[in-house]
């Protein structure tokens, strides 16, 4: 319910966004016409100031928030997944563009139980997280911006265990969605066409069951990406 | 450029590594175990019934299971009821039970003779053992058992930790008589109703067969729990008992829960997690399944099916449920 509020709140703040740009254009056009129009800057949003860069990342799950996913003991045992993002942006005035990015991370943990020193079993888990970001870049100056954005993740995870283990040797595969708030700082530079986006982000879930867990998953990363833009 | 190939390369040099974990686990043989913290029937229609079950299963190291999908539960039709049908019609995991708090407990410890034969190595002392480990810092215990015609209360509620421990070693080479239990049940419930003020108060019974001496029934233990507002955890050891009806109601009706255990050793996981059951926040299954039977049940029924948990292609356990249908 709190995502779908979220979402319908930034599509407000999108369309209040085109009837600014809307207005901007029309001032633009009411200007002398002796004078002549250079080029607008603001064309049709998304049109212009496209860029897309792809790079790579690093999540680090906060232990404090939720045991389930961090402590090897009680649940998954998550501390850091690493990846590579892909990100679309398009810059739609000075203050504000929109941005799609993806990617995939994938965290491995190995879970060795001893017995006094002595290896008993082992169990491994895999999980790839696929986040899917529509946020909204709020510019402050010409390259550091703010961007809030919504989050699907799309989980994947796979557990594997030794001969010893108590179940037996055996897979098992899982898979789940989570939708989450996202909030970024980062900067893009653009230096002639070529994009640098970095930046560090941090991500809280919903509370919805993944891998029979209900509570949410809390992580903060970076990413950095490289790519080109279109003015 | 090469700055921040540099970054990304370090970035994924440093987290990109395994992150092995090693986990100590102790070193006596356990086994998984399930209990039922609730079974209620939530709708039914001649010859169809619609049952809930609350499950809570943990590991060999006493840990919830959070990973098990519909796949994983079954009922089969078998004796007496192999023209019943069961089918699982809703799957939910990951569910909390509501937080208790610090709690009070008694355990009521079967020292009968018929324990040496169900648990010849005594994994009832070591799983006690194991959960006096995971006490919390305001939880309370005490310590009492049953044997011959009546119990004894070895160490009322808030006695020191190691002289339960000592006490425990005792009852490991003591066992002999009959099987008490429910007039020591419903008398140690009055009982421990005046040995603390904390709200939060279980009776842990533990047996390996149904009652032999009488005096008071299911029904009256189950009228005074709920009256002096204490929860009866029921557990029930060994394949031969008979009493599984008596042992689930008793747990279900007065706020308990309840655990069978087919082998001796699947105590030392049950006991390991019921300081969580105790304090509540435990994580367990919701499954709904129908039963269809042959012709509509016309009076009150109470019946006993397993459910079978497959952990894994070769483990599975075995979860006894009271229905009662309507």
């Amino acid at each position: 319910m709190k995502i779908q509020i979220t979402i319908i709140l930034m599509f407000c703040f999108f369309s209040t966004f085109s009837q600014e740009t809307e207005q901007e254009t029309k001032i633009l056009n009411s200007k002398p016409k002796t004078k002549k129009m250079s080029s607008p800057k603001l064309n049709f949003p998304g049109i212009s100031n496209f860029s897309l860069a792809i790079g790579g990342g690093a999540n680090y799950y906060i232990p404090s928030f939720d045991q389930n996913w961090t402590d090897p003991k009680l649940g998954v045992g998550l501390n850091y997944g690493y990846g590579f993002y892909i990100n679309t942006s398009s810059r739609l005035n000075e203050k504000y563009g929109i941005t799609i990015t993806s990617g995939k991370t994938f965290s491995k943990i190995q879970k060795e139980f001893v017995t006094e020193g002595v290896f008993q079993y082992s169990a491994e888990e895999n999980l790839g997280v696929i986040p899917i970001i529509l946020g909204l870049r709020r510019y402050m100056g010409k390259s550091f911006y703010v961007e809030p954005g919504v989050t699907i993740h799309l989980l994947k995870s796979k557990i594997k265990t030794s001969e010893t283990h108590p179940f037996g040797k055996y897979e098992k595969a899982d898979a789940g969605t989570k939708f989450g708030l996202n909030i970024a700082i980062g900067t893009d530079a653009r230096i002639k066409k070529m994009v640098v986006d970095i930046s560090v982000f941090g991500n809280i879930t919903e509370t919805k069951e993944s891998f029979g867990i209900r509570d949410p998953m809390v992580y903060t990363g970076m990413k950095a990406l490289i790519g080109f833009g279109k003015k | 450029m090469r700055k921040l190939l540099f970054i990304i390369i370090t970035t994924f040099v440093t987290f990109g590594c395994t992150r092995i974990v090693e986990i100590e686990i102790p070193p006596y043989k356990a086994e998984p175990s399930g209990s039922v913290l609730t079974s209620r029937v939530v709708s039914s229609n001649p010859g169809s019934y619609i049952v809930e079950v609350d499950l809570h299963i943990v590991d060999d190291r006493a840990q919830y299971i959070r990973n098990l999908t519909s796949d994983n539960f079954s009922i089969p039709s078998s004796y007496p009821f192999e023209n019943y049908t069961f089918s699982l019609n809703d799957f939910k995991r990951g569910l909390s039970t509501d937080y208790k708090g610090t709690y009070a407990a008694m355990f009521l410890m079967d020292q009968s003779g018929s324990i040496l034969s169900t648990d010849p190595y005594d994994s009832r002392v070591e799983a006690a053992n194991i959960f006096l480990n995971n006490l919390g810092p305001s939880d309370v215990v005490g310590l009492s058992s049953f044997t011959n015609s009546y119990f004894t209360v070895h160490h009322k509620i808030g006695s020191e930790i190691s002289q339960i421990r000592s006490t425990l070693n005792i009852l490991a080479n003591s066992e002999g008589g009959g099987t008490p239990l429910y007039i020591s049940t419903f008398d140690l419930t009055e009982l421990l109703s005046t040995m603390t003020t904390i709200e939060n108060k279980a009776l842990i019974v533990f047996t390996d067969g149904g009652d032999t001496n009488g005096g008071k029934t299911p029904d009256q233990i189950i009228q005074l729990a709920k009256e002096k507002n204490i929860q009866i955890y029921t557990v029930g050891l060994g394949g031969g008992l008979n009493n599984l009806d008596v042992l689930s109601k008793i747990a279900y009706e007065t706020g308990g829960y309840f655990m069978w255990a087919e082998d001796a050793n699947q105590l030392i996981s049950y006991f390991g997690t019921l300081g969580n059951l105790l304090q509540g926040n435990a994580n367990f299954y919701r499954i709904r399944f129908e039963i269809k039977t042959p012709s509509p049940i016309t009076s009150k029924t109470n019946f006993i099916f397993n459910i079978e948990v497959a952990l894994s292609p070769v483990k599975t356990i075995k979860i006894p449920i009271l229905v009662t249908l309507p």
